[in-house]
């Protein structure tokens, strides 16, 4: 298992450094090309819950960009109703070879904390969070407390 | 006086030139022609030759009498050399005589000089001219009947450019004579005199210094030659200077060429950005001071440089290489003087250049001044324009025998290789392997070619010779990544618009054997994509009527046909049909038998090949047994067609057994047992369905064409009519693919030359008469399918939105084949298809394997990756990459597969060593061996149609592209501009006006489906939709019928319907709707 080389490396590093925003990783042995997660945000109104994600790493990797997919339905600007994400540091144009996968979800994670509305893929949450923040955060906190899974406890 | 050897030849010849002023056309074609010009005499008229008799004698008697003005003369036969005895004109004149009559006597060189004489400076330089040689000139002009002196450069000046007048007779001294200030004194020109000279003129408005140096400079290649030379070369010059300085004092070198000294020293010294920046300080200048001394300056120096490459030949290449280089750095060269009378010239001296100076010239041009390269080529480009515009071409007096227009065309050739040699070029890119179509055995078309003029095409196979420059080069535009300029700049459209295709394409076409005529399409840069492909289109109309010719002929003479089925089985060693036979076996499990194999007279191998259920067959003796072999295989086929069967399809059957009967192969039908009757013998199970329906169909095709050859047999014995003029397809719409590929594929094994007759397409049981747009229709729903990522031979590239062979295609060989004779019959049908390949499928078509630069276009993220790959430095490249020669890459399926790109990939790691070889062996993986088996049937595939075509030669891949898939925009409004009106519409008809607001106003989508509706195809055609040549016609007055089309024509029926409503709903309906054709 030669392109997955590099990926059982890295993924032993993001096990062994024990990231706190990044849990349970699940790798199916025989397809090391898909991973799942828990991420935990730290930042209200997501912190009080996680949310599963999948990344799918191409057969080409490292040389073309993993995608990243929420299975945790979230309420956040960047991320539509079907889990899609647009994350610049793996778009295609931006990818660097080079980027691991710890920065990939350290990016995520960055982002899901901080919304970036300019870029959004909901406009329609995009434009709440600018105008009315209350409301925008009521609703997130809401919508986590329903559909979030529980946060690891420790 | 700088007397040089030279032979009398040469001396006759340029007094030959230059006696007769006004040159005829002969004499123009003799200087266009360097090797006839060593004798120009031979070729000239009669009155030529007695004129330059009595040149000869006049300049052995001013020899004789007033010698050649070098006081260092070693010619016994000049008055100059102190140790002749003087004579008196009368002797002198019966030595002149003499001497001419044998020939033998050295004449001295007078050395080719000319100051310009223009309005500004012409006292000044007839004050020089006279200074040098007053006492020589004013003899002369005393006893000569032809003046020589200043007039006749000024009348030269007034004539056209064309005119060659080399001033050999008038003799100048070397500039040591005279010490006088304003004279460069034989020193070349530097950026710094330069610039001293303008800022002297700019101060003091008197332009005569600068006008001086200028004309010094630029009217002498020797001098002009040895300017702005680098500065580590200057203090070499300099003493090299010094030292001819000390030889000459000696007076010893008069008949030694000094040039020669310092040839090798101060030709590559050439310093061009100096001279630029040096221009450009000209350039401040007010150009009204200098630039008709430029002009003329200019003239002369190209005049002087072309009779040095004709026949002098005594200035290295470096030299002459070194003047063109400074002449074309002349800022105004694209002005209107230097347009019209300097340029023509360079140009015409330019194509003197002999094949290893013209490397040189696009090597320095490539190298030293890529910033002028577009300079050059958009005055090029101007001149010939300007000559296209300005001039009235008639079927008689075509753009090719212009002169002006074609020498600045060859020229711009040079500045095309320079192009792509300062621009990106790929080293040591791997060709494909050649792919050799064996053509069938056809001994009668041989016999015939032999004692029949039948046609230029057998020539044609001699394929057009590689461009010398281009091998002296070493550069292929294959190669060519990255051009410094992009090509599409070469192209010159009003040239493309005035040239009449037809004939350049017979003087393209003659070139090869007599090599004299002109033709542009040996200069495909300059033509757009869209003139060439007119040039295709003769090449390949050409070859359809030879072939069709061949079929009649064929069929007058009645021997014909040889033997239908010894023509299928005597055949060289066919590659073609041993991949197909094999590929079948291993997935039909049916057992073919090579039945004989023997060498006949001829030393053709002869194989008789036939199929047979499960059931080996003994080999059968020979190939002579045609016969039985035959009526065998007619009896085999009822059980072959039983064992196969067992998945029926009824349709192939039907088909099958209406085609045999309507073929006239009566036999053959009655050998095919009622559909359903008979039982199936075998079961055999099949993973993909469909293959036995193929191999059935396969079998009943044969057995079909086999009476169909009887029949063609049969009319040529009676003389009746041609066998087969066309290549005709009959399929079925709901299983287009399959039948045409079963079609093709009986055709490319049994008559491989059939494929390159004009294509014929019948849909089975619709009446539309194949006059292209049935065929167009064909190929659009044929690659419809066959890109069809369902069908599994192609995959789609999801960045680039390409389509890309399938790797683990469960596809035959054969099939791939068949879609390279698809593509292959679309170019040569002139039939556009809507296929997306990347780029790199046409290089590899033109057989250069892909390779790293390719990626870019295939796949773009991956590419950026390894580009990033290859950029990183640092030294933990292994550790951050992690990466080994092995790779993974995914089927259809999405399964994982692993490919090691070196033996044991897996355990070597990339390491900013090695990376580079990683990602070639990548790239090499990924665009050629993963699909090799692929490809190479589908480039066998493409070449049995096009192996002969020039259309390697003429287009670029990306050019091959638009070809195929036409350009990729669509403007209505350009469709609307070219669009004509029938029947009684014009463009001001109510309904046409709704028509176009309607047209204009439709989505993308619908202006495909129209295009689709009308024209049998939604591509645009090469050359924008304005070449579409759309035509409505009224089809009566307003009614219920939707409107209809002939899509051969690209004819639209419009009735003239009442209102725009009415209009907008019909059109509608009917571009919505359609499909099939149907007699109207």
């Amino acid at each position: 298992m030669a392109a997955t080389r590099r990926l059982q490396k890295e993924l032993n590093d993001i096990r062994q450094s024990g990231l706190k925003s990044f849990r349970e990783i699940q790798v199916d042995e025989s397809n090391i090309l898909t991973w799942q997660g828990l991420i935990v945000p730290d930042n209200p109104p997501y912190n009080k819950g996680a949310f599963r994600i999948e990344i799918n790493f191409p057969a080409e990797y490292p040389f073309k960009p993993p995608k990243i997919s929420f299975k945790t339905k979230i309420y956040h600007p960047n991320i539509d109703e079907k889990g899609q994400v647009c994350l610049p540091i793996i778009s295609a144009e931006n990818w660097k070879p080079a980027t691991k996968t710890d920065q990939v979800i350290q990016a995520l994670v960055a982002l899901v904390n901080d919304p970036e509305p300019e870029h959004p893929l909901r406009a329609e949450l995009a434009e709440e969070f600018l105008k009315d923040r209350k409301k925008f955060t009521k609703n997130a906190e809401e919508f986590t407390k329903k559909h979030s899974e529980k946060r690891p406890s420790d | 006086m700088n007397s040089k050897s030279e032979t009398d030849e040469a001396s006759r010849g340029s007094e030959a030139s230059s006696s007769n002023n006004i040159p005829t056309p002969n004499n123009l074609e003799d200087s266009s022609q360097p090797v006839l010009c060593l004798n120009p005499v031979l070729d000239s008229t009669q009155d030529i030759m007695k004129r330059a008799a009595k040149q000869l004698i006049e300049r052995y008697f001013y020899q004789l009498l007033d010698g050649c003005g070098n006081p260092n003369c070693v010619n016994q036969h000049c008055a100059s050399n102190h140790q002749a005895r003087q004579l008196t004109p009368n002797e002198a004149a019966a030595e002149a005589i003499k001497l001419a009559e044998h020939k033998e006597a050295r004449l001295c060189d007078s050395y080719p000089n000319k100051v310009p004489r223009t309005e500004t400076n012409n006292c000044d330089s007839r004050a020089s001219t006279t200074c040098n040689t007053s006492n020589i000139t004013n003899k002369r002009n005393s006893n000569d009947e032809k003046p020589e002196s200043s007039s006749s450069s000024i009348v030269k000046e007034e004539n056209s450019p064309k005119e060659v007048e080399p001033e050999t007779s008038q003799n100048l001294s070397q500039q040591e004579d005279n010490k006088d200030s304003s004279h460069n004194n034989g020193v070349p020109l530097t950026e710094e005199r330069m610039c001293q000279l303008c800022d002297d003129c700019l101060q003091t408005k008197v332009p005569q210094p600068l006008i001086r140096a200028l004309g010094e400079a630029f009217t002498q290649p020797a001098i002009l030659a040895r300017s702005f030379q680098s500065k580590l070369r200057d203090s070499k010059t300099k003493c090299i200077e010094e030292d001819k300085t000390d030889k000459e004092s000696k007076a010893m070198c008069s008949t030694s060429d000094p040039d020669k000294d310092i040839d090798s020293v101060t030709g590559p010294g050439l310093d061009v950005a100096s001279c630029h920046r040096a221009f450009q300080y000209l350039a401040k200048v007010p150009s009204d001071y200098y630039s008709s001394a430029l002009v003329t300056a200019l003239t002369t120096l190209a005049e002087h440089l072309m009779i040095d490459l004709r026949i002098n030949q005594k200035m290295s290449m470096e030299d002459v290489v070194n003047c063109f280089v400074i002449a074309f750095e002349v800022p105004d060269l694209g002005c209107s003087d230097y347009l019209e009378i300097a340029l023509p010239t360079l140009c015409l001296a330019a194509e003197h250049l002999p094949v290893k100076a013209q490397a040189r010239l696009a090597r320095v041009w490539a190298q030293q001044c890529k910033e002028s390269l577009r300079h050059i080529l958009d005055t090029l480009h101007q001149l010939i324009t300007l000559r296209i515009i300005s001039t009235n071409y008639t079927r008689h007096y075509q753009v090719q025998d212009d002169e002006s227009v074609t020498r600045a065309t060859k020229l711009m050739k040079i500045l095309y290789y320079a192009n792509m040699l300062a621009g990106v070029v790929e080293q040591n890119s791997q060709q494909e392997e050649p792919i050799v179509i064996a053509n069938q055995l056809d001994p009668l078309g041989d016999a015939l070619y032999d004692f029949l003029p039948l046609s230029s095409m057998k020539s044609s196979k001699q394929l057009q010779p590689d461009d010398p420059l281009a091998i002296e080069l070493d550069i292929n535009v294959l190669d060519a990544r990255k051009p410094y300029l992009p090509f599409e700049e070469f192209y010159n459209e009003p040239l493309s618009d005035t040239i009449e295709m037809d004939i350049d394409f017979a003087s393209y076409k003659t070139d090869i054997t007599h090599g004299k005529k002109f033709a542009f399409l040996r200069y495909p840069f300059i033509l757009t994509a869209a003139s060439k492909s007119l040039g295709l289109y003769y090449e390949n109309r050409i070859r359809m009527y030879s072939e069709r010719r061949v079929s009649l002929l064929h069929a007058v003479v009645g021997a014909a046909p040889p033997a239908p089925f010894l023509r299928l089985t005597v055949r060289r060693h066919n590659i073609i049909q041993d991949a197909l036979v094999e590929v079948r076996c291993s997935t039909q499990q049916l057992h073919y038998r090579t039945a004989s194999a023997c060498t006949r007279s001829g030393a053709c191998r002869c194989c008789t090949r036939w199929w047979a259920p499960r059931r080996p067959r003994p080999s059968c003796a020979s190939p002579c047994a045609a016969t039985t072999s035959y009526t065998t295989r007619s009896s085999r086929y009822a059980a072959v067609r039983s064992s196969c069967i067992t998945e029926p399809h009824p349709h192939a059957l039907g088909a099958a057994r209406v085609a045999a009967a309507r073929g006239g192969g009566r036999r053959a039908a009655r050998a095919l047992p009622a559909p359903h009757r008979a039982p199936p013998q075998h079961h055999t199970r099949r993973a993909r369905r469909g293959t036995l329906q193929y191999a059935a169909a396969v079998l009943q095709n044969r057995i079909r064409m086999y009476s169909e050859r009887r029949v063609s047999l049969l009319h040529a014995v009676v003389g009746a009519s041609p066998p087969a003029p066309f290549l005709r397809l009959t399929v079925r719409r709901h299983n287009i693919i399959h039948d045409a590929l079963v079609e093709l594929e009986m055709i490319a094994m049994e008559r491989a030359l059939d494929l390159k007759k004009q294509l014929v397409v019948e849909f089975d049981g619709e009446q539309g008469v194949d006059e292209g747009g049935v065929s167009k229709e064909f190929f659009q729903l044929i690659v419809e399918e066959i890109f069809n990522p369902d069908y599994g031979m192609f995959t789609q590239q999801v960045d680039s939105h390409t389509v890309w062979f399938n790797p683990t295609s469960f596809e035959t060989e054969a099939q791939f084949t068949l879609i390279g004779i698809v593509l292959g019959l679309a170019i040569y049908n002139n039939i556009i298809l809507a296929v997306n390949f990347p780029m790199v499928v046409y290089r590899k078509l033109m057989g250069r394997k892909g390779s790293f630069e390719d990626l870019a276009d295939w796949n773009p993220i991956l590419y950026n990756s390894l580009r990033d790959m290859l950029d990183y430095m640092e030294n933990d490249l292994e550790e951050v990459y992690y990466q080994t020669f092995r790779i993974c890459y995914q089927d259809v399926f999405g399964n994982n597969l692993f490919h090691d790109l070196k033996e044991d990939g897996d355990s070597i790691f990339v390491t900013q060593e090695n990376k580079k070889e990683f990602v070639d062996l990548y790239a090499d993986f990924l665009l050629n061996k993963s699909v090799e088996t692929q490809f190479k049937a589908f480039r066998r595939g493409f070449m049995m149609v096009t192996d002969e075509s020039p259309l390697g030669a003429l287009f670029r891949p990306e050019e091959i592209e638009t070809l195929v898939c036409g350009s990729k925009n669509f403007d209505f409004n350009e469709l609307e501009k070219s669009t004509e009106y029938d029947g009684g519409y014009t463009s001001e008809s109510q309904t046409i006006k709704d028509f176009w607001s309607i047209v204009h106003n439709l989505s993308l989508e619908d202006k495909r489906k129209l295009l689709q509706f009308t024209t049998g195809s939604d591509r645009v055609p090469v050359g924008g939709l304005s070449h579409l040549k759309l035509v409505i016609a009224r089809n009566g007055p307003d009614c219920d019928r939707l409107p209809t089309a002939h899509t051969c024509f690209n004819v639209l029926l419009l009735p003239e319907y009442e209102n725009k409503e009415k209009l907008e709903d019909r059109l509608m309906k009917a571009i919505s709707y359609s499909k099939g054709f149907g007699m109207l």
